[in-house]
């Protein structure tokens, strides 16, 4: 270039740097469409219908409920149809995101929404979780979704807003040619012998960095949340999913959590179930708080189907 | 903001911005509150330590009105010595204060600045005294090399200063060149050879024996791309604002002797530093071969000593290190002259990058326990390596890694003694250009962007 600027030159540069970014990019988002499934976004993108009895929202306690064939399985039994978004990591915040981008275009008779206290506690299960590279990375471009990540600034960090507008996460997705999917599920048939103290404890410190006061802003997001379902015509019931004691009794601020959950169910007038004292068998569960098939039969045996069916337990 | 957040290069573009319209007489000025902005957007305690620095730095050489320049300066580079040293003791845990980021590197520019000043050495006799305190507090101040280097003397900035400070096309061009082969060399080869080293140094006990040779071999260039990556975006930076810094290596696993690589090949700036202020005042070579040697394992014992609290343990294992890096000098130093061929330069530098490998396993061990045991493992296993090799469980990364490495080697041996930035400027445009998009591509493709800090940061 020397010592003289040269604006065509540098123009050029730019516009074939651009063609270049455009082109890797077009190749991320073909696998991003090629590989998607356990992301809730992609999910609601490639829905073929508009409609289903049933939407579950909640974090990776939610999960377990679409693993292998359970989903077909609860579908056949209770002759509805299920749309599960549940995500890990997944605070009200998100799912507020979620099932706002859902009602757009698609409508629900009935959400099942699945609390858990770490969600509440801490924004990075909320406002940093829709920015972190293993959600973005899978997020197909959308212009509803866009939209609904524009209309989430300034809460929204800038930054994730900038991430999806460019794909740059889907570009730097390491994971790039695998499947998306919780690599959770492979455990699904295994059972714990023995609840480990210390994976419990490094467990939680893990869900909740900075301890555990539920905040005010997110319990906010669920109460909208439920008013967004049930603006959208759609029946809402909260439940708390089943946990190990030794697992429970180390949570902390459980008793405050559950006492502000209920407050929002009474005040909001949707049903509140809780069944986190329902399963104590470590055999229930594959990790230290995630259930197994025979926990999520179990839990459906103690009053989930009931629910799904339309009653209560 | 580190250099891989969209915060710096934000800030970045804001301050090339402002840099390229305001007038000539501000630049630096700008820049020096620019540092300060970058700086302390790592903690606000930083510009503390950033601040007693330059003062017991500055001030000591402006009090030599007064008093005898010797003494001020020297005890200036007392203190400041004694505080570096209290920081890498661990002192200042007891009282709550952790060290600042790279707090070695701009105490160690203040004490060359103090003891040249007290030779009267620090800048050229005709720098206006505006210019020297200009040049010597940049010096230390300036964002691109805080964190890490180069190790930069206030005199080799002073010329530079005192012609002014431009914003030209061609430092636009060079610097963005070695900036992204800084961050190629950061985030794609440093950070994705971390994947192989990292697990297998945690676990020396544990993990097969191939895998910690692997590992071994991984961190020789993975530290090697960290540190000299930090050091290309210095150099590329401060380019782009008109100032060129010095070089901090030169293809140091090419070089066909543990000597030179120390004195011309890595880390170059420190190794001045330690020849200038810590091996010439002992003696240097000029008092026997016997006080050589002496003066040699102290240096070398010293910088071992530096490198402690990096992050990978304390102590023992950096200062064995130092110590076999001495040693090897040392010996080199008593043997006779190679033949200068081909085929024995070749086979110098095998032998070089295998000696600088052993003494990267106590570098980068826990402890000396795990280095020895690393060792140990490594050296039992290799009479049936070649039978395991066939049957090995290499992975997508092991592949990645050899793959960067080869990349990397190969780039540095066809580009000779040119530095590669250089040869890509000579290149045809559509070569040139072609490459810069392939390096962006993998930059993209391949670079692990999140949350990075570099290694030599945590001194």
């Amino acid at each position: 270039m020397g010592d003289h600027w040269q604006p065509r030159t540098t123009s050029a540069f730019l516009a074939i740097g651009l063609v270049v970014y455009l082109a890797l990019l077009t190749g991320a988002e073909t696998l991003v469409r090629r590989h998607g499934d356990a992301n809730p976004f992609f999910r609601i993108w490639s829905l073929d219908t508009p409609g289903t009895g049933w939407l579950i929202l909640g974090a990776s306690h939610a999960m377990p409920l679409d693993f292998a064939d359970t989903r077909q399985r609860i579908e056949d039994a209770h002759g509805t149809t299920i749309v599960n978004l549940a995500a890990t990591g997944a605070g009200p915040y998100v799912l507020r995101l979620i099932g706002g981008r859902f009602f757009q275009d698609h409508h629900a008779a009935n959400v099942l929404i699945v609390v858990d206290g770490f969600g509440y506690a801490d924004r990075r299960w909320n406002e940093d979780r829709i920015g972190d590279p293993d959600m973005l990375a899978r997020i197909p471009y959308d212009r509803r979704t866009m939209a609904a990540l524009t209309d989430a600034l300034p809460r929204l960090p800038f930054k994730t807003w900038l991430d999806y507008g460019t794909g740059f996460s889907k570009l730097n997705n390491p994971d790039r040619l695998s499947p998306d999917i919780w690599t959770a599920e492979a455990r699904f048939d295994e059972s714990r012998r023995r609840p480990s103290a210390a994976a419990e404890a490094e467990r939680i410190d893990y869900l909740y960095p900075q301890g555990g006061v539920p905040e005010q802003r997110y319990l906010d997001d669920l109460a909208a949340l439920v008013a967004m379902c049930r603006q959208a015509k759609a029946r809402v019931v909260i439940v708390r999913p089943p946990l190990p004691p030794g697992f429970r009794e180390k949570l902390p601020m459980e008793a405050e959590f559950a006492r502000r959950i209920d407050q929002i169910a009474t005040r909001q007038g949707v049903q509140l179930f809780d069944f986190s004292n329902l399963l104590p068998e470590p055999s229930y569960y594959f990790d230290t708080d995630h259930l197994n098939r025979s926990g999520v039969q179990a839990w459906l045996n103690g009053g989930l189907s009931a629910i799904l069916s339309g009653n209560g337990p | 903001m580190t250099f891989a957040s969209l915060e710096f290069w934000l800030f970045l573009v804001g301050t090339v911005a402002v840099f390229a319209v305001i007038p000539q007489a501000w630049r630096l000025v700008f820049l020096v509150l620019a540092s300060l902005v970058h700086y302390g957007s790592y903690g606000w305690t930083n510009l503390i330590y950033l601040g007693f620095v330059v003062t017991v730095a500055i001030g000591a050489v402006a009090l030599t009105r007064h008093a005898d320049m010797r003494t001020a300066t020297t005890a200036g580079a007392l203190c400041l010595t004694a505080v570096l040293a209290a920081f890498k003791a661990g002192l200042g845990q007891s009282w709550g204060l952790s060290a600042p980021a790279g707090y070695s590197f701009y105490s160690f520019a203040a004490i060359a600045y103090l003891i040249d000043s007290g030779r009267a050495l620090s800048m050229p006799a005709t720098a206006p005294s505006t210019v020297q305190g200009n040049a010597a507090i940049f010096a230390l101040v300036w964002f691109p090399k805080l964190f890490a280097g180069p190790i930069t003397r206030s005199r080799d900035l002073a010329g530079q200063i005192e012609k002014g400070l431009r914003f030209a096309p061609s430092g636009l061009q060079i610097g963005g060149l070695l900036i992204l082969g800084g961050l190629l060399k950061k985030l794609v080869i440093a950070d994705n050879l971390a994947l192989v080293v990292d697990p297998a140094f945690a676990i020396p006990d544990y993990a097969a024996p191939l895998e910690l040779l692997i590992a071994t071999y991984f961190f020789a260039f993975q530290i090697y791309c960290d540190f000299s990556g930090y050091t290309d975006l210095a150099l590329g930076l401060s380019l782009i604002f008109g100032l060129a810094l010095p070089p901090n290596f030169a293809k140091p696993y090419l070089c066909a002797s543990v000597g030179r690589f120390w004195a011309e090949c890595w880390h170059i700036t420190l190794g001045k530093w330690f020849r200038d202020y810590v091996f010439i005042p002992l003696g240097g070579s000029r008092a026997g071969r016997l006080r050589t040697v002496v003066n040699l394992m102290t240096v070398f014992a010293l910088s071992g000593l530096w490198h402690s609290g990096l992050g990978y343990g304390a102590g023992a294992g950096f200062l064995v290190w130092g110590l076999l890096n001495g040693a090897f000098v040392a010996i080199e130093q008593a043997l006779p002259d190679a033949p200068k061929t081909r085929i024995v330069t070749a086979l110098r530098i095998l032998i070089t990058f295998h000696l600088i490998l052993l003494t990267w396993v106590f570098f980068r061990a826990g402890d000396l326990d795990d280095a020895f045991t690393i060792l140990r493992r490594v050296s039992l296993a290799l009479p049936s390596a070649p039978d395991v090799l066939a049957q090995y469980p290499f992975t997508a990364q092991h592949f990645i890694g050899a793959g960067l490495i080869v990349g990397l080697l190969l780039a540095e041996v066809i580009t000779g003694n040119v530095a590669l930035h250089r040869r890509v400027l000579a290149l045809p445009r559509p070569a040139r250009w072609s490459l810069v998009y392939a390096g962006m591509a993998l930059l993209l493709l391949l670079g692990r962007w999140q949350a990075t800090t570099f290694i030599y940061m945590q001194f």
